[in-house]
């Protein structure tokens, strides 16, 4: 039987002892040095500079839980590292794993993304336990994204919670979710199904019922009329990638202040009626 | 004294044969039966379609129908021996062992032979009155780098391929850089000529029959390139694969050789006698193209499918290869032979002792990309062809950035912008089918998108052959074109130009890797 692999677990706050939580669960070994892989949890904006501080080289495995696309540059957590680094075999976990819930041991998947093999398998083993399904793909910038794009999505929920719009407008959302990530998918040569997995969908529903994530807070204080330019700053990124993304343009219009949530609601509901899967 | 180049001792064919069958015997002492199966099926099924209207050596022959005995008998023990004759057979004909020799001959014989083509040549005004090769073809590069490389580590160098004029030219740059000789796989076609077979056999040059297309040859072929460069030859593949025939530089690279070194790499650091193995860039400038006028009909048709329409050639007489190479060379620093940084074979540059450097400059170890913890070799053939998709990739770049503009090339991108900016709504097939009267555009408004051209690409500090004004620029891509080509690419009509679409489509591909002039 293959030995586990030993972990070390790079970052603080509530993601970390939520990852620590499931490598305990599945046996692999905590270390300091020399592990064969590294989890690193860090915001997206902190992760350039956490890569020229720790310089990981070519024999380390590196795998973020890492959200998002850098402001400025608009690269996914992975470019940076390659392009900041010797270190080639990188991954990233995404899917709903709620600090929270794990806590509580309540029952969880994650998905694990890299174009390696080893890197993939190496970290699932470490993370998977009767407490967490573990699925492995080789779609990394499709798991990156789809981070991404729930991230806005889970600001249009919380707007549309903020509006007062019901159970229906939200499985618009995370429905129409699907079919953004799918183009985003076709226009960045991914794998369209992820966003339908649990790094997109699985997460969103997720998103939806935790009033507590980020994304939802946000949503809910644009719905306020609040500005929020961190926002505007993912939408251009995910739009520079696929410019055919009405949800996400919508978003950023109201986090801009150009229109309210109301109105950029309207647009959408009146916009053109079109095939559920056009333009896929 | 410098030690001999590695090529002069190459082994004789017995021992390369007898080096690849233990290559193949290891393999099979973990190959399943249904994978040994498979690979015979394969090689039974295609040579024997193959060699019905081929032929072939009938000790080939035989050891074709030995291996089909033994599959039908299924017969574990016979079929391996089969495998084994078969991969000795390939062998034999792969391997041609170097003459020192004859590289001592040709080394006196080639600058002589070259300057002679010179001075016998009756090219126009604008040729210079240099007689010396090394003033008409062009090196770059970081070539006291490479020197010192040479002798320590074992070099594959990979240009770009537009013509079957490079093998010799690039084999001419290596020697006027003081470089050592590079093995290099040689189409079986071009040993056909009896001189130019005479002196590949001898010189370096590996045989490779395109013919056969069955697994067992072609992992034969991995199998002598990682042999080879295990022994320290340094080795010459196209990336490529073959020319291109749209004038675009290479983007999409084939990695089947190119990760032989990686593997040589590898198996030299577990035999604990580690040698290095770099990758070196080549990208090749070239002012005229011999074979542009067939090479992009063949891209057009291949590309187009049914919306081109081969038109029949009006060629009058054939071009012979003494021509064109007299005419290329009269002309001034026409031909360019840029070497690129040397890079690991994971595709991380490396500085001038050989560390491999990271994105800061910063040396790191790269024996941790295919080692454990404990220094030894772990074996992951998805994640070596992870490794060489990057230097795949890092190739496709440097080529780009290597590459030396020429008149030819700039002009033809101007005539081409101003030709489909002229008939905006026709595609690139309609714009190569216009009569030679709708194929004209004014003079003045190519000029003006030279100079605006020029400004982009000085601005992005390109690599320029060429002269600084527009006006010098058309004039010498004029000449240019009108030296060899049957049509003139660009023909001065009054105050037009006359295209000969596909022409200037094929030196205008050239630059389409240029953002600043998309």
């Amino acid at each position: 039987m293959t030995p586990l692999p030993s972990v070390a677990l790079v970052g603080s706050g509530e993601m970390v002892e939520a990852l620590a939580t499931l490598v305990g669960a599945s046996g692999a070994q905590r270390v300091e040095q020399g592990a064969d892989v590294e989890l690193w949890v860090t915001p997206i904006q902190e992760l350039r500079a956490l890569v020229r501080s720790r310089a990981p080289g070519p024999a380390d495995r590196i795998v973020l839980a890492t959200r998002g696309l850098e402001p400025g540059t608009g690269l996914r957590p992975t470019e940076i590292v390659l392009a900041e680094s010797a270190c080639l075999r990188v991954g990233v976990v995404g899917g709903p794993l709620l600090p929270g819930e794990l806590r509580r041991r309540s029952p969880c998947a994650a998905v694990v993304a890299s174009a390696f093999h080893e890197v993939g398998s190496i970290a699932s083993r470490a993370l998977r336990s009767p407490l967490c399904r573990v699925y492995a793909t080789t779609d990394l910038a499709g798991v990156e994204l789809a981070s991404a794009l729930v991230d806005i999505f889970a600001v249009a929920l919380g707007a549309a919670r903020g509006l007062g719009l019901g159970t229906g407008a939200e499985a618009l959302l995370v429905a129409r979710a699907a079919v953004e990530g799918a183009r985003l998918a076709g226009r960045t040569g991914g794998d369209a199904r992820t966003f339908s997995g649990l790094a997109g969908v699985g997460d969103l529903v997720a998103c939806a019922a935790s009033p507590d994530h980020p994304g939802h807070r946000r949503g809910l204080a644009l719905a306020r009329g609040e500005p929020a330019p961190e926002v505007v700053a993912l939408c251009d990124a995910l739009l520079g990638r696929a410019p055919k993304l009405p949800i996400v343009s919508g978003v950023r219009r109201v986090a801009r202040g150009e229109v309210r949530v109301a109105d950029a609601l309207d647009v959408l509901m009146s916009s053109a009626h079109v095939g559920e899967w056009d333009d896929v | 004294m410098a030690a001999d180049p590695p090529l002069f001792s190459a082994p004789p064919v017995d021992e390369l044969r007898a080096a690849l069958g233990g290559r193949l015997r290891r393999r099979l002492g973990s190959m399943p039966d249904a994978a040994l199966v498979d690979l015979l099926a394969d090689t039974v099924f295609t040579e024997r379609k193959r060699v019905s209207h081929d032929g072939g050596a009938p000790e080939y022959l035989t050891a074709v129908e030995h291996a089909a005995r033994a599959l039908h008998a299924g017969d574990r023990p016979g079929m391996e021996r089969a495998a084994v004759a078969l991969v000795e057979a390939y062998a034999g004909e792969i391997h041609n062992p170097f003459s020192v020799r004859t590289y001592r001959f040709a080394t006196k014989l080639l600058p002589g032979l070259l300057t002679r083509l010179l001075s016998t040549t009756r090219a126009r005004d604008l040729v210079s009155k240099s007689t010396d090769p090394a003033q008409r073809i062009r090196l770059h590069g970081p070539i006291d780098q490479l020197r010192r490389l040479a002798a320590t580590s074992t070099l594959i160098l990979a240009p770009t391929h537009v013509s079957n004029l490079d093998s010799p030219l690039i084999g001419y740059a290596l020697y006027a850089a003081g470089l050592p000789p590079f093995a290099y796989g040689a189409g079986l076609n071009l040993f056909e000529n009896p001189v130019m077979g005479f002196f590949m056999q001898r010189l370096g040059a590996y045989t490779v029959d395109r013919r056969k297309r069955n697994r067992l040859y072609k992992d034969t072929l991995k199998d002598y390139s990682v042999e080879i460069l295990g022994r320290g030859h340094h080795s010459l593949f196209f990336p490529g694969g073959t020319r291109s025939r749209s004038g675009r530089l290479e983007a999409k690279l084939k990695k089947g050789l190119l990760g032989t070194g990686l593997d040589a790499w590898q198996e030299s650091l577990a035999a604990g006698r580690p040698r290095d193995v770099f990758i070196v860039p080549c990208t090749l400038s070239i002012g005229l193209v011999l074979e542009a006028e067939s090479l992009i009909a063949d891209s057009l048709a291949e590309e187009g499918k049914q919306r081109y329409i081969m038109m029949d050639d009006e060629f009058s007489e054939p071009r012979t290869i003494a021509t064109f190479v007299r005419k290329l060379l009269a002309l001034d620093a026409a031909v360019h032979v840029r070497f690129g940084q040397p890079m690991d074979v994971t595709g991380n540059p490396i500085d001038e002792a050989g560390q491999s450097l990271d994105p800061h400059g910063q040396p790191v170890d790269r024996r941790g990309y295919v080692c454990d913890r404990n220094g030894a070799v772990v074996a992951d053939e998805q994640r070596d062809h992870l490794y060489t998709q990057r230097v795949a990739d890092r190739l496709a770049e440097a080529y780009q950035r290597d590459l030396v503009a020429q008149s030819t090339h700039l002009a033809a991108w101007a005539a081409w912008a101003t030709l489909k900016s002229a008939h905006g709504a026709k595609d690139t097939w309609q714009l190569v089918r216009l009569s030679p009267d709708e194929a004209q555009v004014p003079r003045t408004k190519v000029l003006a998108r030279i100079e605006e051209g020029l400004a982009k690409i000085k601005a992005k500090g390109r690599y320029l052959a060429m002269p600084s004004t527009a006006e010098a620029v058309l004039d010498e891509a004029l000449a240019r074109f009108a030296s060899f080509h049957r049509q003139r690419a660009l023909d001065p009509v009054g105050g037009q130009l006359r295209l000969a679409p596909e022409l200037v489509l094929y030196y205008q591909n050239r630059l389409v890797g240029w953002k600043e002039l998309a």
